[in-house]
């Protein structure tokens, strides 16, 4: 009996009660404000989070970009950018950005990528922003080029500073059906999220958008347990949102990795491959 | 066995309109034979009837585990334990812990917080549980028990909110949080386990017909709330043989089972079941297998249950599919999955089966204690014995008085067929503490039935029986017989002692008249000493011992006619009693005495020249010899006068009124 009794400590096996749609459980996250008085970039257009931003020495970027504010504005393009830093940039002790360094020509599938400078904003006195210029970065156009499922590899050739010989997969090109851009989406239902493409990683990141300035600010992020193309948003957490009616549901499906190309230093840069859909939504 | 077919046909009519509950699966015996409504028979199912307790032979102690058959399930679960005992033969009592009768369903998490101090969690969790329950069940009669049972039901929701709040560089920081709602009930349940006959059982159950809650879920949730209508169930066990059983249950809430179970022999029974539920498809929701195996105080079983509809009990379901009010059992439900359940019994204190029961003891009246050898022979009183078993028995009875009987009377042995009942007689040998009773006393007596091959009684039953007092008569002239102690040293001595006084007129004359003048010199010598006491109670109540009358030198005619009948006695004069009852007029019963005189009846005009004076009958060697009537009211008066009332008495009552050939007057030979 003893042995009966020690045998059966388990306890009953739960039973799954399933929603009738199959649907993504998600993960929640907080999204981190850098300490900085810089300019981020918007997440929208550069899908990376503004503290990642500040945290790389580098990004090395190939982005498809929708987006989409209801039917008839709908803008998409695609585009390429590198920055490999070697240092810090400060302003008033705290860190704005970095300092992009020359890598010589720099090729994107073997076409080279346009070097600009790299700058800075800075917002010193609250009225107009100050723009500081430091060092170089490659940008490239790639809205009639770009093919989703496609490796890209950047290459520097002549550069004496950095092994610039990198290559990732571009994801499918993503699509989202909900929310629809230029949609209203009641606070006080549950929010189905839905979208489709694969061969990445898919994040939703929701940020407030200001109309009048056209400024948007990251609030949370969300990631798919799964990829199974739909997610619900309880309400609860629609309800919890800031009181500003506009918001942004950024998708980005991305490869992404993180590497150190600079000869004898630890710097890492981040390497991002993304199909990102931005829909621009009115909460209610 | 026309009869029989006609009950299980009446049964089948009665249950095939109505609709089974389900109930705690912890014996494997309930699960292979499904149907246990009127099966319980051991702690283990009360549940299904609280009345079925009294099944219980002492005490009973069983633990169980069970396990699904998939990856999934994760190993045996405790399942719980019991604990009955029965006590005051018709009283048992049961305890349950049952920690594996839970159902936990949870609803996975569509937003879960990530961080180390914030764990994913499911959106809700249901947990209903009944981990502990009690019962109590009185057997009324040897066919009717009833019984009343309280299960302890937890209903607990437990929901995760996350909320959003502003932490340092943190617009919103998403934060986890459980809100947790119980609702505790004691569901009480009343059970009915009625035998009528040996080869069928019926028992029918009330479930959830009270209710105490100390908490209740909020309104918002009652939809999850466990069902808490009362449930009616009804079922049958058929004994078609000793080997073989069928068994059907049915309940309102729309389940119903039929099992069969059949023991081969060693200890081994196998069992199987089909489980019919209305409200799932197919409508035989499951069939089980059972196995066990019982030896001496121990016994296993094993079952397996396993669902037809295969998509609603695989362990997942959609939420809208989930009907909380589907669940009657925690155990057997649309939402459990299969399981293979594994259970030890093992039976402590008086664990043989009985074999024997007595049902009912009667005494026949009170115990005298003058007479009390004469229960040796003479019954005492009777016990009716069933054969509770369903083999052939020989049974004894066996009846004991504490210290008023050395050892226990047993009776002869008798058959018993299967079900059938027999009467025994009892009869007691009581010692000579019984002759001590100086007042009327009541005394337990035990009754005891064994049957064989057994060692110990199968059953023991409990009878009163009244002692009347040392001097009590029944007023039969038959009892009065045992007052008469020609032994008793008193007695002796007074004999001898007038004898030796007039040693030298008893040894002149001839010896054919040695009785007769021994007699003589026995009344005359004592009779002037002794004085009538009219009875003022009549005859029917008190008689003096002869060393008492010796002692006090008097006594009403029952008194005297037993003293001299005890003087006569002890010097080797037989004696008989004279019983009048004359007819219309009990109140002038009397007794009175015939000493043998041993003269042939040739020899009559040597005592008396007038021949109604003497009586010529047969003695115990069934020689005819000359007897004497003596009247002891007048005894006082002398031999003669005694002789001559007596004489005349007989004359009257029996020559002439017939009282002999008419049965009102009655001889009865006292030695």
């Amino acid at each position: 009996m003893v042995g009966v009794m020690l045998e059966g400590c388990q306890q009953p096996a739960d039973v799954q009660l399933q929603p009738d749609t199959l649907t993504a459980s998600m993960e929640i996250f907080p999204v981190v404000t850098p300490d900085t008085p810089a300019k981020t970039a918007p997440v929208d257009s550069s899908a990376v989070l503004p503290a990642d931003q500040m945290a790389y020495y580098g990004l090395i970027l190939l982005h498809s970009i929708i987006l989409d504010a209801g039917p008839g504005r709908v803008d998409s393009f695609a585009y390429s950018r590198v920055l490999v830093a070697d240092s810090a940039v400060k302003f008033l002790i705290r860190n704005v950005g970095f300092n992009g360094i020359d890598l010589g020509p720099v090729l994107l599938n073997g076409a080279p990528l346009l070097k600009i400078a790299h700058t800075i904003a800075v917002p010193i006195l609250s009225v107009r922003d100050t723009i500081l210029t430091r060092g170089v970065e490659y940008v490239g156009d790639l809205t009639q080029t770009y093919r989703p499922n496609q490796t890209y590899t950047w290459t520097a050739p002549l550069s004496t500073v950095a092994m610039l010989n990198i290559a990732i997969n571009a994801p499918d090109r993503l699509s989202v059906q909900s929310p629809a851009g230029g949609s209203a989406v009641p606070r006080n239902r549950d929010l189905l999220l839905q979208w489709r493409g694969k061969n990445g990683q898919l994040r939703v990141i929701i940020s407030t958008f200001d109309q009048l300035t056209k400024h948007s600010r990251p609030v949370l992020e969300l990631r798919p347990r799964s990829d199974v193309g739909q997610a619900i948003l309880p309400a609860t957490i629609l309800r919890q949102l800031p009181g500003n009616p506009y918001f942004i549901f950024t998708f980005i499906l991305s490869n992404k990795r993180e590497v150190t190309i600079l000869s004898g230093q630890t710097r890492i840069v981040l390497v991002q491959a993304a199909s990102v859909y931005s829909s621009y939504i009115e909460l209610q | 066995m026309q009869m029989r077919t006609g009950l299980l046909l009446w049964t089948g009519m009665i249950i095939g309109p109505m609709a089974v509950e389900g109930q705690s699966l912890m014996d494997p015996r309930v699960v292979g034979l499904g149907a246990y409504t009127p099966a319980v028979k051991d702690s283990r199912g009360f549940g299904w009837n609280p009345g079925g307790l009294t099944q219980i032979r002492d005490w009973d102690f069983s633990v169980s585990t069970y396990t699904g058959v998939s990856s999934a399930d994760g190993g045996f679960v405790f399942h719980g334990l019991t604990l009955g005992k029965r006590f005051m033969d018709n009283e048992a009592l049961a305890i349950e812990y049952s920690p594996g009768t839970r159902l936990r369903l949870v609803v996975p998490p569509t937003l879960s917080v990530s961080g180390i101090d914030a764990p994913a969690s499911n959106d809700r969790e249901i947990e209903y549980s009944e981990q502990g329950s009690i019962g109590f069940a009185h057997r009324f009669s040897q066919d009717l028990s009833i019984g009343v049972a309280g299960r302890h039901r937890l209903e607990r929701i437990t929901d995760t909110r996350i909320s959003l709040v502003p932490r340092d560089s943190i617009l919103l920081m998403p934060v986890s949080s459980q809100i947790e709602y119980e609702a505790r009930t004691w569901l009480i349940d009343l059970g009915v386990l009625w035998t009528p006959f040996q080869y069928l059982s019926l028992g029918a159950t009330g479930k959830n017909l009270l209710r105490l809650r100390d908490a209740t879920l909020p309104d918002s949730l009652d939809r999850l709330a466990l069902p808490r209508e009362p449930i009616a169930s009804l079922g049958t066990v058929y004994r078609f043989s000793p080997e073989y059983l069928l068994a059907l249950n049915i309940a309102t809430d729309g389940q119903g089972m039929m099992g069969q179970e059949w023991t081969p022999g060693l200890g081994i029974a196998l069992r199987n079941a089909l489980y019919v539920d209305g409200h799932e498809s197919p409508a035989i929701a499951a069939v089980s297998l059972g196995l066990g195996w019982s030896y001496e105080f121990v016994e296993i079983g094993v079952s397996y249950l396993r669902f037809t509809d295969r998509t609603r009990h695989s362990g997942t379901i959609s939420l809208s599919d989930f009907d909380a009010k589907a669940v009657h059992s925690l155990d057997l439900n649309p939402y459990v999955r299969d399981r293979v359940s594994l259970s030890v019994k093992a039976i402590f204190g008086n664990i043989r089966e009985s074999l024997a029961r007595i049902e009912q003891v009667e005494m026949y009246g009170a115990v005298y204690p003058s007479s009390f050898e004469l229960f040796a022979y003479r019954p005492i009183g009777k016990a009716r014995v069933r054969n509770v078993s369903s083999k052939r028995i020989q049974a004894r009875v066996s009846f004991f008085v504490d210290k008023f009987m050395d050892a226990p009377t047993e009776s002869p042995s008798f058959t018993v067929e299967p079900g059938e009942v027999a009467e025994a007689e009892l009869t007691a040998v009581f010692n000579e503490r019984v002759k001590a009773v100086s007042k009327m006393t009541i005394r337990d007596a035990n009754i005891y039935v064994t049957a064989a091959p057994a060692e110990a009684y199968d059953d023991r039953a409990q009878a009163r029986v009244l002692f009347r007092g040392k001097n009590d008569w029944d007023g039969d002239a038959r009892s009065l017989r045992f007052f008469v102690t020609p032994d008793d040293p008193d007695v002796l001595r007074t004999s001898r002692d007038i004898l030796l006084q007039n040693k030298e007129a008893l040894s002149v004359g001839a010896g054919d008249l040695d009785s007769f003048r021994k007699a003589r010199v026995l009344i005359n010598g004592f009779a002037g000493k002794l004085m009538y006491v009219s009875d003022p109670k009549l005859t029917a109540d008190f008689v003096q011992y002869p060393s008492e009358t010796l002692k006090i030198r008097g006594g009403d005619c029952d008194d005297m006619t037993v003293c001299f009948a005890s003087l006569l006695s002890s010097v080797g004069i037989s004696t008989a009693f004279v019983d009048v009852v004359p007819p219309g007029s009990p109140e002038k019963s009397h007794i009175y005495l015939l000493f043998d005189s041993g003269l042939k009846p040739e020899f009559g005009d040597g005592i008396s020249d007038n021949s109604k004076r003497y009586i010529v009958r047969k003695g115990k060697n069934g020689t005819e010899t000359i007897w004497i009537p003596i009247e002891p009211t007048v005894i006082a008066r002398g031999f003669e006068e005694s002789w001559t009332a007596g004489a005349q008495e007989y004359f009257d009552e029996v020559e002439l009124g017939l009282g002999l050939a008419k049965g009102w007057v009655r001889i009865l030979d006292v030695n």
